[in-house]
């Protein structure tokens, strides 16, 4: 509903929230894999892919920025964006800290998408929220 | 949305680490028998846990979609192949004909050791719960006046 009046920011929004999720889950089966011998943890490379895409699309090189978003859904969906750390060894330190960040991140991309709607609201409406 | 994902990842966690303190509470209990299971003498238990994947069937079913990781669990729980601790106390019921009394081979410190390193992996699971749980409740937010 609100991509028709929200456009780019909010599906670009809604994007990195799932990709947040899914961030999520693979932290959780790390923590839950911390004793598991011979497991090696997992991570998730979304940012830098994201902002690739962007920056390919505005620099105009090939395709627009719906087309290379969806082949970068794609792959988040097919875990094509999941990576495999090198050590046989679960870090319990740093995948905590890792899901703080995660958490946060979230919230800031669920501020972000308040915060527009009121933008929305206020243009209908013609006046202060 | 798949926090239900999540959430079963972390309970999967969980359940594997209670059973690890399950055998350690058992290990530690039984270090001074000397009569266990058929008469022999208690062997101590190790947790065999592995990283758990979603089969074709739980896809199926499953929230969280074809062939993802799905947690740990319980693959079996294993006597470790130790050698009784031989005790010589002649007068003593379970005595051999020599005089020794066969005592389990458990090392309370290292118990201890898989004990603490269990409750933290414990925590930890708990706390991956709680952040999922706090960012499904901050979704219920969106668009909300406050």
């Amino acid at each position: 509903m609100l991509d028709d009046i929200g456009g780019a920011t909010s599906q670009l929004v809604r994007f990195a929230l799932d990709a947040t999720i899914a961030r999520h889950r693979i932290i959780a089966n790390n923590i839950a894999n911390v004793n598991t011998p011979g497991y090696r943890a997992q991570g998730l490379s979304f940012e830098t892919q994201l902002a690739d895409a962007i920056e390919a699309a505005a620099g105009a090189r090939d395709g627009n920025l719906a087309t290379r978003l969806d082949s970068l859904k794609h792959d988040l969906n097919s875990e094509a964006l999941v990576y495999r750390s090198t050590s046989e060894k679960v870090e319990l330190d740093r995948e905590i800290a890792k899901m703080s960040e995660n958490t946060l991140r979230y919230q800031a991309l669920l501020e972000g998408l308040g915060k527009r709607g009121k933008i929305v609201k206020m243009a209908i409406s013609g006046q202060g929220v | 949305m798949d926090y239900l994902a999540a959430f079963e990842i972390s309970a999967s966690g969980m359940a594997v680490e209670k059973a690890r303190l399950d055998t350690v509470a058992l290990n530690l209990a039984n270090v001074n028998t000397t009569r266990g299971e058929n008469g022999k003498v208690y062997k101590p238990l190790r947790v065999i846990s592995a990283a758990k994947f979603n089969d074709a069937f739980d896809n199926y079913l499953s929230l969280s979609g074809p062939g993802r990781a799905a947690g740990a669990q319980v693959v079996e729980i294993r006597e470790l192949s130790v050698t009784p601790r031989l005790v010589y106390e002649p007068g003593h019921p379970d005595a051999d004909e020599k005089g020794y009394v066969a005592y389990p081979n458990i090392n309370p410190a290292s118990e201890m050791v898989t004990l603490v390193e269990t409750v933290r992996a414990y925590e930890a699971n708990v706390r991956a719960m709680n952040a999922a749980k706090s960012m499904a409740l901050r979704a219920l937010e969106i668009g909300g006046s406050r």
